[in-house]
């Protein structure tokens, strides 16, 4: 047994400080976004992108680019737009996901280390 | 012995084609003629078969699972209590997330509906590695762990790549399922199967630069959201065209290959059906089940008249009922 406890503190000290040097734990903001049209644009197609995408002009990030440049009708917006953004909230970056990512990969890992010691041995039995 | 002497025997026997050679050819002529319609006419072909066969192939998912579900789960209840509740509660809890949370929180909520799915099929791999045939089914939890931490980086990635994998399900199915009854066909149908990928690639060469479907009509924009139209830099044309030849396999090998090898007989004959044998009132209650789905069928049919795009949100909504009762009848027949 005790072979086995050294492999998991092994194993989650490794995972916790590969965690720690992971990106989900940089500072996050979360952004207030509107979609402002400059030239030629339709001004029903902006308010539609709030409408039918609320959780792409809510997220921030990479899949507010993805708001900006596709509708999902297909349409492009690119020229026409202006996205601004107003940082309306912003914190450490030991966010919620951050911890669960965290949790879940030093399980992960720790868990696999323990099933494959326990595989090698019945295999070598 | 002379070769003369060999003749007559050589000339009396029958020449023989592979066996499983027919309906292996039916796979590759369903597989090639949904791709080609896919590629052709995406949006079109979609709305088609989802108008045509969305209740249908629920309905023969429904007639197989009762075929295969057996009579009295006797030690076997826990697997099926635990199915049960991940089927019916991980699809309440998808269909009522954006009603009942604001926009703001849908992504953890999404991360934390995913990360439960996983919980649950991780446990049902595990209580099935425990009955016979038995396997070792110690690599699921960190599996399910590591896919967890995935989903709480990029929420979402897992309800797409469910929209693209769950009508391959369909196949593998198919594929259990001749296993058990008909093992000499799989060689042949396991090579119709490689064109899946051929096909795969083949659309995508071919819509790699293809512009987005053009129109901004409410249809349009609801096929392309179900096909996950609002990935970055890839062209809505390939999406839906891509989901449209997935889905439209997958409407077959429910609505007419499964049912060639796997009901034992006509789908409206209950006697197959180990619940039904019970008793009279058991017998009763399954044909009104089966009754009870032909009437949903209708109820699609006129909504999809009526209201398509609603229809087809909601029932893609719902429909994610059959895409979580295929895992654990996936894993009874592993």
């Amino acid at each position: 047994m005790k072979p086995t406890l050294a492999l998991a503190a092994l194993l989650l000290t490794a995972s916790v400080a590969a965690a720690d040097a992971a990106s989900p734990f940089e500072p996050w903001e979360r952004y207030r976004t509107r979609y402002v049209p400059i030239r030629g644009a339709d001004f029903d197609l902006c308010q539609r992108i709030d409408q039918l995408r609320p959780e792409v002009a809510a997220a921030g990030g990479g899949l507010i680019l993805a708001a900006e440049f596709r509708h999902t009708d297909g349409r492009r917006l690119d020229g026409s737009f202006r996205v601004e953004r107003q940082v309306i909230d912003k914190g450490p970056g030991y966010t919620t996901p951050a911890w669960a990512t965290l949790i879940a990969a030093i399980a992960a890992v720790v868990l696999g280390g323990l099933w494959f010691v326990r595989r090698v041995r019945a295999l070598r039995e | 012995m002379p070769a003369t002497a060999l003749a007559p025997l050589l000339a009396a026997r029958p020449v023989r084609l592979p066996t499983g050679l027919p309906f292996a050819a039916g796979v590759a002529g369903l597989i090639v003629a949904s791709a080609v319609a896919a590629g052709v006419a995406p949006v079109g072909v979609s709305v088609a078969a989802v108008f045509l066969l969305a209740g249908p192939h629920n309905w023969m998912e429904a007639r197989y699972a009762l075929r295969r579900l057996p009579a009295r789960p006797g030690k076997l209840w826990p697997f099926f209590a635990l199915s049960a509740a991940g089927v019916v509660g991980l699809t309440a809890a998808f269909a009522s997330l954006p009603w009942l949370l604001p926009a703001a929180d849908l992504s953890t909520a999404y991360a934390c509906w995913n990360t439960t799915f996983l919980l649950w099929v991780a446990g049902l791999i595990v209580m099935r590695s425990r009955t016979n045939p038995r396997f070792d089914g110690g690599w699921a939890w960190p599996l399910a762990f590591a896919l967890t931490a995935g989903v709480w980086l990029v929420p979402t990635a897992l309800n797409v790549a469910l929209v693209y994998l769950h009508p391959l399900l369909a196949l593998v199915l198919l594929d259990r399922e001749l296993t058990r009854s008909r093992p000499a066909w799989r060689p042949a149908y396991r090579a119709a199967l490689l064109l899946v990928p051929v096909a795969l690639a083949a659309l995508a060469w071919h819509l790699r630069d293809a512009p987005d479907l053009p129109g901004d009509d409410p249809l349009t924009a609801a096929v392309a959201a179900d096909s996950g139209g609002w990935l970055l830099g890839v062209s809505t044309h390939l999406l839906v065209a891509v989901h449209t030849f997935l889905e439209v396999v997958h409407y077959g090998a429910w609505v007419v290959l499964i049912p060639l090898v796997g009901l034992g007989a006509a789908p409206w004959r209950t006697t197959t059906i180990p619940a039904a044998r019970r008793n009279r009132r058991w017998a009763n209650g399954v044909a009104a089940v089966l009754l009870a789905g032909l009437a949903v069928v209708v109820v699609l049919w006129v909504g999809f008249a009526l209201d398509y795009p609603l229809t087809r949100s909601l029932y893609f909504t719902a429909a994610m009922l059959h895409v979580l009762a295929e895992v654990p009848f996936l894993l009874r027949m592993v």
